[in-house]
């Protein structure tokens, strides 16, 4: 299991990350988070949506309620402008981490 | 025989009771509870299964409201409201302690000038005099903890903390000081600090594990 402190940092990126592919809902970003990880990225699931709506208040990401194809009422959430910008600026943070840590690694092996 | 509508009923109320009391998040939170306990009966639970599995997994009511109460949601007000009336009464306590701190300012500058303070024969040092400077103390907290209102950032908030407690400690040596003085001010003082504490921006949330 990832621990606590990495899956609350990694929260926002991986959020916006997936929305940069097209609008979800809640249910499904869990789920897509839990697949993509292997089960080893968990979160409380009532947790993401306090995240999101801070997002959403800081204008990052935008919502819609809308009915899904079963007639069950969804807030969907969509990536806004000011979040593209936020999820470039994660992942270039993030790759910085992975390369220097990545370095690291390869020294050791030498 | 298990009733799922009653036990969502259930539920609900039991997060009403705990404080999640807006209704966009309680509505959002019980959708994302019908979409697990779906999913769970396809995979075989049954209803009341389904029902706990995915009860567990939403999480507890009481850590989820101080999220949301961090996230903005109050619970009295919603986030946009709450940020409109900090900014009025950041205003307000902007006007107030610019005015106030250079009419604290003001009856010290002559004294300076005469060199009955500083470079006077005797170097009079009173209980009185260091009340004042913490009274100018309060009106410059007032005046950083108005501009840091407007700001939501995070950062700030800890600032806006401690900020608001050193008005705390001065506002007593206010009260000492001018205690037979301008109530008026002090009453208004207080009010400032409690809006300062009440209404500092909210917290980011923090994503705990299952």
């Amino acid at each position: 299991m990832i621990r606590k402190e990495l899956v609350a940092a990694s929260a926002e990126p991986l959020i916006l990350s997936l929305l940069s592919r097209g609008e979800s809902y809640g249910y499904a970003i869990i789920q897509e988070v839990k697949a993509r990880s292997g089960g080893k990225l968990q979160w409380t699931d009532g947790m993401l949506y306090p995240v999101l709506h801070r997002m959403e208040h800081r204008g990052l990401i935008k919502s819609r309620w809308a009915e899904s194809e079963t007639g069950r009422k969804r807030k969907y959430y969509s990536l806004k402008k000011d979040g593209k910008h936020a999820m470039q600026e994660h992942h270039a943070q993030w790759s910085l981490v992975h390369s220097v840590l990545a370095g690291l690694r390869k020294e050791q092996y030498v | 025989m298990f009733d799922l509508e009653q036990a969502i009923t259930e539920w609900r109320k039991q997060m009403f009771a705990s404080g999640i009391k807006t209704p966009v998040p309680l509505k959002e939170l019980e959708s994302h509870l019908r979409e697990d306990i779906e999913q769970q009966n396809k995979s075989g639970a049954n209803p009341q299964q389904a029902f706990e599995i995915a009860v567990q997994q939403i999480g507890q009511a009481e850590p989820l409201k101080e999220e949301f109460r961090n996230a903005g949601f109050s619970g009295w007000f919603d986030e946009n409201k709450n940020r409109r009336i900090s900014h009025i009464l950041a205003l307000f306590q902007l006007e107030y302690c610019v005015w106030g701190f250079f009419s604290v300012i003001a009856p010290i500058l002559p004294m300076v000038d005469c060199g009955i303070i500083f470079y006077g024969p005797k170097f009079i040092i009173n209980l009185k005099f260091f009340l004042t400077l913490l009274v100018k103390v309060i009106f410059l907290r007032g005046i950083i903890a108005s501009i840091l209102l407007f700001c939501g950032k995070n950062k700030e908030i800890r600032t806006i903390q401690f900020i608001a407690v050193l008005g705390l400690a001065a506002l007593v040596a206010q009260i000492i000081a001018f205690r037979t003085g301008p109530l008026l001010a002090i009453a208004f003082n207080a009010f400032n600090v409690a809006s300062i504490w009440l209404l500092r921006p909210p917290q980011a949330p923090k994503l705990t594990t299952a």
